[in-house]
């Protein structure tokens, strides 16, 4: 297969990862990426343009207004563009055609994810962690339809991808049963030569690069929640402790309270002084008046 | 959204905003918007370090407004008096990083600011239900309330903070003594000659588990000598509160963060005694009964202690004295006015008057009808309502024909005595009339008793919802095909591919 241009891999990656994250829908990712090619994507980022970027802009800022009053957001950054390029390829890390008869691919894919993630820094500004949320708000949203097929003589597991038609024909006469079953983002690794705890690294990587999204789904199961440094550098100044405590509310509110507090202070006095400023802060609005 | 109005501009788009004698754009309440509880209390912290609440306390109102996104803020909403007084809250909110906005009931404009010196007015109005919809330079935003903050709660929630600058010319002081160290604090006091007044304060016990209520000693010591400080802050059992404002005190060597003297929210007639490191407030929500210390101190009798005992006369003898209460009438001017009697005969009138009452009048009136007419109820006075006879209140629930008083001129209480003490009626009395009672729970809203069922037709609302709702992302694979992983590599420092991926 010939090797895609940048321009073609970033309208995939818009168009497959991106625009699908924000807008919902069906999201299909591009072929893996790998850290040194979305390094050029990041780069190549601020020239790229496409018909849908107005409206995913428009919903991205709906996301953003949760936490204050925008009325427009920029374009992905690129950071962004890296940070979906990695997306895409922790969604790939799970595809069963990525292995091939001798070879496991997924765990060397996600250790490329990682490498990927690990080059990007957290947001530099409070508009841009709100630019970040914007874009992965939804990113433990994604969910996979798996379809088990079952006929009279066996059965075929198909993940996230439709069995072909030859083996649903003739159903009563084959006696051919179908089960489907929707996998959420954090469970996509359970059937695949990724060991759960690694995936869910991954994962949590990718979303403490996005703080507000961090917080806005601490009361996640997996991948646990705990403070990262992008994250606790949101609450160094006080419009950022106020969207932390807005994002906290959001959603499961007891919930999110109570991961943070199982998450255990950070050990720095200076940090510390900043997660009792917000929780004092969610206390106040929870039990004033 | 904003256009800045210009001098002699007297025509402005939105609702409720009106030009005051400078031009600039007024309307009857003022705005602040603050984006935490954290600033509210900034806010009220610089407003109160310059002026008093007093002033504003009455149309001051503290809500939790939420946006149509479900984002929380702090709304502060008061009358707006004059452009001089909200020029003092913009600045006050502008330095507690707040917004502030004026208008009437709904639409509220962002109040004037160097940029615009007469005031904004938006270029268009939005159609909206929300309970407030705020446009400012920067953003247009509807808000529905979500619910009250009460400042006397959220101010007994702030913790004082340490300031040692208190503890110097204390003056008028509240000592706090527990029930083991008041009664040797009471001696020494007399035995140093300070004047004091003592009380025995109780609280219910916290917990089945404990004995019996909880008592404290409480001490107003008008001047404590200078000496006697330290032995009073450093004496476990013991605790000084400074006095900051009538029912209000602040232990010594702390300081709230609120200027309390500047926020008459604590009735006088009780005590709030805010404690440092952390402890929750002491709240008596009345002064015991203060007695001068020097009671206390040790007496002796001369010769006999028998006490002669008056003997009482029978009942019979009383009632030779005894006198119907009557109404004779009063050259004083009508005060407490805040009641009327409103016979059937003038329904009518009552009837047109309705349409010209305010929102709020309809709002907290309340009134009863009963055979022989209505009694209307209104706290802030009943003046604005001129049908019927006023009625004055001489205690709550016992009302007088105003210019009337009763006769003999005995207390109120006593007068309410005679009738029984009743506590679910609302007695009137009128001129060569008996007593009337009105049950209390026939009191209904002015506004729910007036308004006749209105026809309506429903209109089918335009989904607006539905145009942003948006679907799952549903992760769906293609086939990768051969060397899936052709394209990954790991970045090697000083090796640079082409920029269209190609190298």
């Amino acid at each position: 297969m010939a090797r895609a241009s940048i321009a073609e891999s970033m309208d995939a990656l818009f168009k497959g990862v991106i625009s699908p994250l924000v807008l919902g829908g069906q999201l299909t990712p591009t072929r893996p990426i790998g850290p040194a090619r979305a390094q050029k994507i990041a780069r190549a980022s601020g020239s790229f343009g496409a018909a849908e970027v107005s409206w995913v802009n428009t919903v991205r800022a709906r996301h953003a207004r949760q936490f204050c009053r925008v009325d427009s957001i920029e374009s992905p950054s690129p950071a962004q563009w890296a940070m979906a390029a990695a997306l895409n390829d922790l969604l790939q890390s799970t595809n069963p055609t990525l292995d091939g008869a001798f070879s496991k691919r997924g765990p060397i894919l996600i250790g490329k994810v990682e490498e990927t993630l690990r080059a990007i820094q957290g947001p530099g500004t409070i508009r841009e962690a709100l630019s970040r949320h914007a874009t992965f708000a939804r990113v433990l949203e994604i969910v996979r339809r798996d379809t088990r097929v079952t006929w009279w003589c066996g059965s075929r597991e198909f993940r996230g991808s439709e069995p072909p038609a030859r083996l649903m024909k003739w159903k009563n006469l084959r006696r051919v049963g179908t089960d489907e079953s929707t996998v959420p983002m954090a469970d996509m690794s359970a059937g695949t030569p990724i060991a759960a705890m690694t995936f869910y690294g991954a994962l949590g990587l990718l979303l403490s690069l996005s703080p507000l999204t961090d917080l806005a789904t601490a009361s996640r199961a997996h991948p646990q929640f705990h403070w990262s440094e992008p994250t606790l550098a949101l609450l160094a100044a006080a419009p950022g402790r106020v969207l932390a405590a807005r994002a906290l509310r959001l959603g499961n509110a007891k919930g999110s309270i109570e991961a943070v507090r199982q998450a255990g202070m950070p050990q720095d006095p200076a940090w510390k002084a900043a997660v009792q400023s917000v929780l004092d802060e969610l206390s106040a609005f929870g039990q004033a008046g | 959204m904003l256009q800045r109005v210009a001098m002699h501009q007297t025509r402005l788009r939105v609702p409720g905003l009106g030009i005051d004698g400078k031009g600039v754009v007024l309307g009857a309440r003022g705005l602040v918007l603050l984006a935490s509880v954290e600033r509210l209390v900034a806010f009220l912290s610089l407003y109160t370090s310059e002026r008093s609440l007093g002033d504003i306390i009455a149309s001051l109102k503290i809500e939790v407004v939420r946006s149509k996104m479900g984002t929380r803020e702090v709304l502060l909403s008061m009358s707006a008096t004059n452009s001089e007084f909200m020029d003092h809250v913009a600045e006050v909110a502008r330095l507690a990083l707040g917004h502030s906005f004026t208008g009437s009931a709904r639409h509220f404009v962002q109040f004037r600011d160097s940029a615009a010196p007469f005031g904004y007015d938006a270029s268009e109005v939005i159609a909206s239900d929300a309970d407030y919809v705020l446009y400012h330079s920067m953003y247009t935003q509807a808000y529905a309330r979500e619910r009250d903050i009460d400042l006397s709660r959220l101010l007994l929630r702030l913790r004082p903070h340490l300031d040692p600058s208190t503890a110097r010319d204390v003056g008028d002081i509240w000592v706090l003594a527990e029930e083991g160290t008041g009664p040797a604090w009471i001696q020494y006091l007399i035995r140093s000659r300070v004047d004091a007044q003592v009380g025995l304060a109780e609280w219910p016990p916290a917990s089945s588990l404990d004995e019996g209520p909880v008592r404290r000693y409480l001490f107003h010591v008008p001047e404590l000598p200078s000496r006697m400080l330290p032995l009073v802050r450093t004496t476990p059992g013991l605790s000084a509160f400074r006095k900051m404002a009538p029912g209000v005190a602040v232990e010594i060597g702390f300081r709230h963060p609120v200027n309390l003297q500047a926020c008459p929210v604590f009735p006088d007639s009780g005590l709030v005694l805010f404690r440092g490191s952390s402890e929750e407030p002491v709240i008596l929500e009345r002064l015991p009964a203060l007695g001068e210390v020097t009671s206390f101190a040790r007496v002796s009798f001369n010769g006999s202690t028998q006490i002669a005992t008056a003997q009482l006369v029978d009942a019979a003898t009383v009632r030779q004295v005894a006198v119907p209460v009557r109404l004779a009438p009063s050259l004083e001017g009508f005060r407490s006015v805040r009641a009327t009697f409103i016979r059937t005969s003038e329904y009518p009138l009552l009837r047109r008057v309705l349409y010209g009452l305010g929102r709020q009048t309809l709002t907290d009136a309340k009134i009863a009808f009963t055979r022989i007419g209505a009694m209307l109820v209104h706290a802030a006075g009943v003046e604005s309502i001129p049908v019927g006879t006023f009625l004055r209140e001489l205690r709550p629930g016992l009302y007088v024909a105003a210019g009337y008083d009763p006769v003999p001129a005995i207390d109120p209480e006593v007068l309410h005595r005679t009738l029984g003490s009743p506590t679910d009626q609302h007695v009137v009395l009128l001129p060569e009339q008996p007593p009337i009672g009105f049950a209390t729970s026939s009191f209904v809203r002015l506004q729910d008793a007036l308004v006749e069922g209105q026809a309506w037709s429903p209109i089918d609302p335009i989904e607006l919802e539905a145009v942003l709702q948006t679907e799952v992302p549903r992760l769906q694979f293609e086939a990768l095909g051969m060397r899936p992983m052709a394209d990954v590599s790991s970045v090697v420092p000083g090796s640079e591919e082409g920029a269209d991926g190609s190298g």
